[in-house]
């Protein structure tokens, strides 16, 4: 249902990768993993069209996008690949703005011109699917980082996305915020959502995850089931991350 | 003090000129400065070139010397103004020039994050203006936009010069018909004051309007 072929992405001389190969069926859950300035983020956002590759090819449900293309078509493309995927950042960037529920309400009737009424059910019933139904109406300044995230997965869910993005979405929280919004994105996970979820959540990964995937030096490192990848390492750079991330969690 | 009160009609209607021109000079510099703003931060090279220099001439050169060009300089092209349709080009086009600016710096001030979460949702580029930077730009521009709007009242008094009869030009002829001039100044320094600060006080109502979210 998503297959990226060959994509490749630099800034100026930096290669941040080159040759993805990723195919994800429906309903995956694929955890994406790799040291910190290994190009997690930058591949996703390729995938959410906020970053324009520069080499290769993406589809996603009926878009597709192609560096071969005129600027036309890839604009065209560009603009569905963001219909059909939703985006949470690891900073939120809720709309400080709109209340909660305007957040959530406010793209399904900008862009998909939803009436008032019917996107005000929808954006209710998304609010309290991520337990957050009584705080319609505050401003994401009286929220907590925790809800302020989960308010940015209703929002992102509000546009019945294919494909759900997840970069680093707990890493700016404090660590007992963080269980309420794993908790939501494994709801989400038991539903079916198609989702690639960039996170050191190991725990997460092993619980929720399909297929693990570690990136890192601008490539695909090795993948595989959770057990494969936690318990039956194949590279000796996968070790290293792992025994790090180890040793960062038991300093905490 | 008694000349004042019998010819406060008089000095009524000046106040009525000098506020329609602070409105609509600010109107259309509000127009103005939006669209200046939005060539320079979006534009290609050319346009954003051209809206740097217009605010580079507008903000080099004094108010005085650009109201004399549009009303006794045009005329040399072919262009003969009333003073009214001159005051309000020159404040207009002086003011877009100041608000451009401060416009510039409060889009500037929405943080990245916020249009990328816009994008991300599928709003194109006018519609993540429209609806996500443009309000958080607004409360950043409210306050410099008010002391903009305040100045120019004050401002609107140099438009005199070129046979505006508002405030400060209906004291002049009193004075220049009764041969006393305290009283008429400071009438019209008090109705100066009084209406700067009436913009001064709404200026802060919406801005705390706006401010409710945070
Ligand atoms: N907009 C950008 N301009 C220049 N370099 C960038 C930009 N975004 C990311 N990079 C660089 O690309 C590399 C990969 O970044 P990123 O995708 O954020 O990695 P990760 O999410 O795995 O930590 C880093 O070296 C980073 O500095
Ligand atoms: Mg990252």
């Amino acid at each position: 249902m998503i297959e990226v072929n060959n994509l490749g992405k630099s800034f100026g001389d930096l290669v941040v990768f080159r040759d993805i190969h990723l195919h994800i069926q429906s309903r995956e859950i694929v955890v994406l993993v790799g040291p910190s300035g290994s190009g997690k983020s930058t591949l996703l956002r390729c995938l959410n069209g906020l970053e324009v590759p520069d080499t290769g090819s993406i589809r996603i449900g009926d878009a597709s996008w192609d560096a071969s293309q005129n600027a036309a078509s890839k604009k065209q493309a560009i603009q569905q690949i963001r219909l059909l995927t939703g985006m949470v950042f690891q900073s939120f960037n809720l709309f400080p703005h709109m209340t909660a529920l305007e957040n959530v309400t406010m793209a399904p009737m900008i862009v998909k011109k939803m009436s008032q009424t019917q996107a005000a059910e929808l954006g209710e019933s998304l609010l309290a699917k991520v337990g957050l139904s009584q705080k319609k109406n505050e401003y994401p300044s009286r929220l907590s980082g925790g809800q302020q995230q989960r308010v940015a997965i209703a929002r992102a869910l509000a546009m019945q996305p294919e494909l759900m993005l997840f970069d680093e979405p707990t890493s700016a929280l404090d660590p007992e915020l963080t269980g309420e919004v794993l908790a939501v994105m494994k709801q989400l996970a038991a539903e079916g959502t198609t989702m690639v979820v960039v996170t050191h959540e190991m725990k997460f990964a092993r619980e929720a995850a399909n297929r693990v995937i570690f990136m890192s030096d601008g490539k695909i490192q090795e993948e595989g089931t959770p057990e494969q990848f936690f318990d039956q390492t194949k590279t000796e750079r996968a070790r290293r991350f792992l025994r790090q991330i180890e040793g960062d969690a038991a300093t905490e | 003090m008694e000349l004042v009160f019998q010819n406060f009609e008089f000095l009524l209607t000046g106040a009525y000129y000098t506020l329609l021109i602070t409105v609509v000079s600010m109107f259309f510099g509000l127009i103005i400065g939006m669209i200046v703003a939005i060539a320079r931060l979006k534009g290609n090279w050319l346009i954003s070139n051209l809206a740097k220099v217009y605010v580079s001439i507008i903000r080099g050169t004094p108010i005085l010397v650009q109201i004399f060009i549009i009303y006794f300089g045009l005329p040399d092209f072919g262009i003969t103004l009333g003073p009214l349709t001159a005051a309000f080009i020159a404040l207009s086009v002086n003011i877009g020039a100041y608000l451009s600016e401060t416009f510039r710096g409060a889009i500037l001030s929405v943080p990245k994050g916020q249009t990328e979460a816009a994008q991300s949702l599928g709003l194109t580029p006018w519609q993540t203006m429209r609806q996500v930077v443009l309000p958080q730009a607004a409360r950043v521009a409210i306050p410099p936009m008010g002391n903009t709007f305040v100045g120019i009242l004050k401002e609107t008094s140099l438009v005199s010069v070129v046979t505006v009869t508002e405030l400060l030009r209906s004291a002049q002829l009193l004075i220049a018909q009764y041969y006393v001039a305290m009283p008429f100044y400071i009438a019209i320094a008090i109705m100066y004051w009084v209406m700067s600060t009436f913009f001064t006080y709404i200026l802060g109502r919406i801005e705390a309007r706006l401010s409710k979210a945070y």
